[in-house]
């Protein structure tokens, strides 16, 4: 595919690219992650060029799960002029999730993604932060695990963002000189084509990320095991989620989590005296609140086909319960059993949605 | 004579049919509360956990909402969470009749974050703590609370456990219903002959003292929208912390609902043209200011909200600041008395004005 | 998308003259939701609403917004034709640009700038209005009278018809302040007979339930539609439906306790003029029972006290003075007065009778009353005579006239505010003198001032002759359409709109534990959806989404 490159590191370059659409009357916005003057790192809609040397697109800190935040911003209607919007490969694939549940809409957006080395987790202390980001960086070329990544991140096979207009390719770059931008879609290449007449031919595939993703196909094996999902029974699920203080925190940032009032915090959940006395009498003791298990089950059951493994949940779980890597685990048997995968083709309808004969037919059992 | 104990004589004298109470959950690392009639259960919950994972209020709550249950349960909390459970009676979530508070003075809890990590490390410090009520590591909420005993709140026992050492236990009854549990028991009494009003009388003037010192370093740090800003600058808008908190008891928080956040993108986009940029999720600021205004005539300063920040805004610590003052202003205090109505919802047509025409405010 | 018409309205000169409608119609034709802008010279006037009409079904526009004057003036006017055009009266919304923007400032520009704004803000609301339905109940044309005194037996009879039903609530039993006199002003009729025959024909009547022995606890609701709660002695509670409530309550009579110099209290055989008037027996005897020979009637007992001239206490007294005379000739009464107050026609002529009956009047500056030797004596100071002092059996103190017992509770209870002297505020002291602020009470009696028993009948005709003429039964009230919700699935049953709620329309559904808006008796002032901390109470035309929209157009 066609391909510019801007010698410069990657978030200057990707500043140089939204200024030129900006002076071309080419975007009216931005979308991205950026460090504001009280020092917080947070995605914002920039309409002023001004504020283009302010943005950090590629810095390995999610604060809130960019397709949902485009999702707030497009929900009831599109956005009537371009907007650029920067954002990593789950995000995009949680936005597509979202457009098939009506959740938002995708006219004049431009995507620009960059093959992902994930984030940094949001419980990190500041000074902590400052340490692992230089780790970040040097182990962008092979991607080594470093201690302090979201857990969903080492183990995601799905960093590379086959739907963005503009691909960034920053696994196995040295970075610091050139950045290259992919123009992946017809969509890139009108809009980024007339940036610079030198343009070359790239392949997002290298040996790099072959080798990142092998790497990271082991660690999921790891997680795997060690959460020993498939004999928890019932005494393991207690262990997993006893801390569980109800919080429904990990609802409430999950990008795929749309509904406006869970069911769990209906007042059709509130309930009588007399059901309180009957649970009581039967076991002689009660945890309240209840249901904590039933919560995370019927949650996964709800959004497990379309969890795209971001890992906002457990970066905000206040009682550190790995619920990012249950889902995520989970949530991929549930989509190979469907053999669906979510954010991949914004016509491919949701599993859930859909009759088809061959559904009543068993599911095969992993005997592995 | 233990708390357990004492507790195994009311039921065996039938003053309550079910205990509502902190147990230890089966990993370990935290604790849950539940409601238990069964005998053996009843002997194992915790009643002075060194954490605080959620109010119990918010567990009353749940229980109660719909209705009072048929038994009467004895409710074993911190004073803090049946302050909280206090000021919800009020305002109608949660029913007092059929319970009976047990509180107990209270040292304070530490971060369930830490706790989480090292249990045992915490349970051992804690039981030191317990005797003399000195220790590092609590909540800075807890650090700053004046009402760790029995004054302050509406409760029908409580444990005066400061101070007393060794197998005996001293019961205050402090309501009519304590008065008729404790009657029933055939307890032989003894002369109260701690020192204990002046134990408490040290703790509280440490912790004014600490009150102080925090509200004055908060102040500045607050003043002036630049500054609010700047306090919040690490919230992602996650919103624990209201969903923690005891008070806090709307079904769908005003700043989670479609008014605020399904709203025109022509708004967010004009928005972001006055002034340049808009950060996502919106409202950040809005959020926090406007749940301190729905909630902070109530607020008991738990420190719940600060203990399930996912980012470790000090957000207890304003919270605490505005509601002493808040608090100060119409000398109301959340928790003492059910009689004593929320000043919002009370219209009284000569008040403030000291407020209103003073030009510096005070 | 809406089709939205924009009027201009010249006002004649009063908007054109300032504002600069034709720049208006500049800016605004680029606004690609409005389909389109007229100007009219007088949209209020026949013509003007004709032209209205016709233009919005000719263009077939779905929703209006109109600048002109204030909604105050003309908005009921404008949703009429609204209504006529066949669209829904609430697909509006009126913009005020000659009030708040050509009356406000001479400078044509900023003017201009703050019409458009406003104008601006007025089309984006419109876009979320909701069609709302106007609904009409047929009145309640009953009275409660609250209070069995002679006025509220007058206003009772007068009111009570085959088609009209009148409840007449009393504390204890029927009668008031007259149960206790003998004799009446100003032709010294037996007081137990006119008020026998006013009872008995209450008692008659079949058009009016008696609730005697009972309290109101509650009154909500309003004119044409007026529920009451009452309970009685016994405990029992009932619920009065009722189109018009009046209250006709007895005044009371001052008691000068505080007073030291008149003794009362302190000294014996001190009495008011009422206390007096209560006694039962016939014959004219000190407390120990022995004849009094001599008795002292003073004047204007806490006249400063109270801070204005009750009126009716002079002729009381001379009134009082004559009975005792007529019951025992040969008492001695002296009349101790400060001015003769005697402001009706028919009391000259009382006074020259009172005096011919061979009753003294003393004028004084001072008076002190003191214990001597068993009997009491009034020390007094006249004017040109200094210090006489009198002995006699018997003192009765003429005090003025203070509010009903209950009047700060009655204020409060149905919103009527009170005055200075604590008797509740007339509508108009001179228009309306028997109505209230709030519409649908009325007062008499003694409510809102001291007066004799022809000034309470007087008043109970007025009030009776007000109820009749507009409360008439078959009349439709339109109810308020603009009211308040309460979302089933969000409310928490807090209770805080319940608390807030002024005119008792919220109240809590106890099975479902949600607040209920009970849509006849809200006013629709929105005070529940401030308070509710959710958002799960809301208003039907002043919803979040309505006045976000005006505010972004106006900070823009």
């Amino acid at each position: 595919m066609k391909t510019i490159k801007i010698q410069k590191s990657p978030d200057r370059a990707i500043q140089d690219v939204l200024r030129y659409l900006f002076e071309n009357d080419k975007i009216d916005g931005v979308f991205s992650l950026i460090k504001k003057g009280n020092g917080s790192h947070v995605y914002s809609l920039i309409t002023k060029k001004e504020l283009l040397s302010e943005i950090i697109p590629t810095f390995p800190l999610m604060p809130a799960n960019a397709g949902k935040m485009v999702s707030q911003l497009t929900v009831l209607e599109a956005v009537k002029k371009p907007i650029a919007v920067v954002l990593r490969p789950c995000e995009l694939r949680a936005l597509y999730e979202l457009v098939k549940v009506e959740q938002a809409k995708l006219d004049n957006l431009l995507f620009i993604s960059f093959t992902c080395s994930g984030v940094l987790s949001l419980k990190l202390k500041k000074d902590e932060l400052d340490q692992k980001i230089q780790a970040y960086w040097n182990n962008i070329g092979t991607g080594e695990l470093i201690k302090g990544l979201r857990e969903t991140c080492t183990m995601c096979t799905e960093f590379i963002p086959y739907n963005a207009d503009i691909i960034i390719p920053l696994i196995g770059q040295s970075l610091s000189q050139e950045t290259s931008f992919i123009m992946n879609t017809e969509k890139g290449e009108k809009y980024l084509s007339g940036m610079s007449s030198e343009q070359s031919e790239e392949n997002i595939e290298s040996d790099e990320i072959e080798a990142v993703r092998k790497k990271r196909t082991e660690q999921k094996k790891t997680v795997f095991s060690n959460l020993k999902l498939k004999d928890l029974g019932w005494d393991g699920m207690i262990n997993v989620f006893g801390r569980c203080i109800n919080c429904y925190a990990c609802t409430s940032v999950c990008p795929v989590c749309y509904c406006v009032l869970c069911y769990i915090r209906s007042e059709e959940k509130d309930k009588l005296p007399l059901s309180w006395q009957k649970r009581l009498n039967k076991n002689g003791s009660l945890r309240i609140p209840d249901d904590t298990i039933m919560y995370h089950l019927v949650r996964l059951l709800h959004v497990g086909v379309m969890c795209v493994g971001c890992g906002m949940c457990s970066d905000v779980c206040p009682t550190d319960i790995p619920i990012a890597s249950i889902f995520t685990t989970v949530g991929e048997h549930m989509q190979e059993t469907l053999e669906y995968k979510p954010g991949k083709d914004l016509e491919e309808p949701m599993p859930l949605a859909v009759v088809n004969p061959e559904d009543f037919e068993a599911a095969p059992i992993e005997t592995e | 004579m233990t708390v357990r104990k004492l507790i195994h004589a009311f039921m065996e004298k039938k003053c309550f049919q079910a205990v509502l109470a902190p147990v230890r959950i089966p990993s370990g690392e935290s604790f849950a509360y539940e409601l238990m009639n069964d005998r053996t259960k009843i002997e194992q919950c915790e009643p002075l956990p060194p954490i605080m994972p959620i109010p119990g209020a918010r567990v009353l709550r749940d229980l109660t909402r719909k209705g009072e249950p048929d038994f009467k349960i004895l409710c074993i909390m911190h004073p803090c969470e049946i302050r909280a459970a206090v000021e919800l009676a009020k305002l109608r979530q949660v029913n007092l009749n059929n319970i009976t508070f047990m509180s107990f003075d209270c040292p304070g809890v530490f971060p369930t974050k830490d706790y989480i990590l090292e249990p045992k490390k915490y349970d051992t410090s804690y039981d030191e703590i317990l005797k003399t009520f000195e220790g590092e590591n609590f909540r800075v909420s807890c650090t700053t609370c004046i009402h760790f005993s029995d004054d302050g709140i509406m409760t029908d026992i409580h444990i005066a456990n400061l101070g007393i050492n060794g197998d005996k236990l001293l019961v205050q009854a402090l309501s009519k219903k304590g008065e008729e549990c404790l009657g029933a028991l055939d307890l032989s009494l003894d002369q109260e002959t701690s020192n204990r009003q002046e134990k408490i009388n040290t703790v509280r003037k440490k912790r004014e003292a600490n009150r102080e010192k925090l509200f004055s370093e908060i102040r500045p740090q607050v003043k002036g929208m630049d500054n609010l800003d700047s306090y919040f600058a690490d919230c992602i808008n996650c919103h624990n912390c209201m969903r923690v908190c005891p008070i806090c008891y709307c079904r769908q928080c005003f700043f989670d609902s479609s008014d605020t956040k399904r709203v025109e993108t022509d708004n967010y986009v004009s928005r972001a043209r006055k002034k340049g940029g808009i950060a996502f999720p919106t409202d950040t600021l809005l959020f926090h200011l406007g749940r301190m205004s729905h909630m902070n005539l109530s607020c008991i300063g738990c420190g719940a909200c600060e203990d399930a920040c996912a980012r470790d805004v000090p957000v207890a610590q304003i919270f605490n600041f505005m509601a002493d003052q808040l608090q100060k202003m119409f000398e109301y205090l959340p928790g003492r008395n059910i009689e004593e109505k929320i000043p919002v919802l009370t219209y009284t047509e000569d008040e403030l004005h000291e407020y209103e025409d003073a030009k510096e405010k005070p | 998308m809406s089709k939205i018409g924009l009027y201009l309205c010249k006002c004649g000169p009063n908007i054109a003259e300032v504002i600069d409608l034709d720049s208006i119609v500049q800016s605004i034709s680029q606004d690609k939701t409005v389909a389109g802008v007229q100007i009219h010279n007088l949209l209020c006037s026949e013509d003007g609403k004709k032209f209205l009409a016709e233009s919005i079904k000719k263009n077939e526009f779905e929703r209006i917004v109109i600048a002109a004057c204030s909604p105050k003036q003309h908005e009921a006017t404008f949703m009429q034709v609204l209504s006529s055009a066949g669209l829904n009266p609430y697909m509006m919304q009126l913009v005020n640009i000659r009030e708040q923007c050509a009356w406000v400032t001479p400078d044509k520009n900023a003017a201009t700038a703050k019409a458009l704004t406003c104008i601006r803000a007025a089309i984006n609301r419109v876009k979320y209005h909701a069609l709302l339905e106007k609904k009409e109940i047929e009145c309640d044309p009953g009275v409660i009278i609250i209070g069995g005194s002679i006025t509220g037996l007058e206003t009772a009879l007068r009111t009570a018809q085959h088609d009209r039903k009148v409840y007449l609530v009393e504390e204890t039993t029927l009668g008031g302040r007259i149960k206790n006199m003998r004799v009446l002003l100003p032709l010294m009729a037996s007081a137990r007979e006119i008020l026998q025959a006013k009872i008995d024909a209450v008692r008659n009547n079949k058009h009016i339930e008696i609730l005697e022995n009972c309290t109101i606890d509650d009154i909500l609701g309003f004119f044409g539609n007026f529920v009451a709660h009452v309970h009685a002695q016994d405990k029992k509670e009932h619920e009065l439906k009722a189109g018009a409530v009046v209250l006709a309550l007895d005044a009371q009579q001052f008691t000068p306790t505080g007073l030291s110099s008149f003794g009362y209290g302190q000294i014996e055989n001190v009495f008011t003029a009422a206390e007096f008037e209560a006694l039962s027996s016939d014959k004219v005897v000190t407390k120990s029972g022995k004849p009094a020979d001599s008795v002292a009637i003073i004047h204007c007992v806490g006249r400063k006290q109270l801070g204005y001239c009750s009126k009716i206490c002079c002729a009381n007294s001379m009134k009082i003075a004559r009975d005792i005379v007529s019951r025992s000739s040969g008492t001695k009464v002296i009349q101790f007065y400060k001015d003769l107050c005697l402001p009706d026609k028919s009391y000259d002529r009382f006074y020259e009778e009172t005096q011919s009956k061979g009753i003294q009047f003393i004028r004084y500056n001072e008076i002190e009353i003191e214990q001597k030797d068993g009997h009491v004596a009034v020390k007094v100071n006249s004017p040109g005579d200094e210090g006489i002092k009198i002995t006699v059996d018997m003192i009765i103190l003429s005090t003025g006239i203070t509010p009903p017992s209950r009047a700060a509770e009655f204020a409060r209870m149905f919103n009527v505010p009170i005055d200075e002297y604590g008797f509740l505020k007339q509508e108009h002291t001179i228009l309306e003198p028997v109505s209230t602020i709030t519409e649908g009470v009325f007062i008499c009696g003694g409510m809102y001032g001291p007066g004799d028993i022809t000034d309470s009948l007087a008043q109970a005709g007025a009030v009776a002759g007000k109820i009749l003429s507009s409360l008439v039964p078959g009349k439709l009230l339109e109810l308020e359409a603009k009211t308040s919700t309460v979302s089933e699935t969000m409310c928490m049953g807090c209770g805080a709109c319940v608390d807030i709620c002024a005119y008792g329309a919220v109240k809590l559904d106890q099975n479902k534990n949600i607040s209920v808006v009970n849509e006849v008796l809200c006013r629709g002032c929105g005070n529940c959806a401030s308070v509710c901390p959710s958002g799960a109470a809301g208003h039907r035309h002043f919803t979040t989404r309505q006045i976000a929209q005006e505010m972004i157009q106006i900070l823009k």
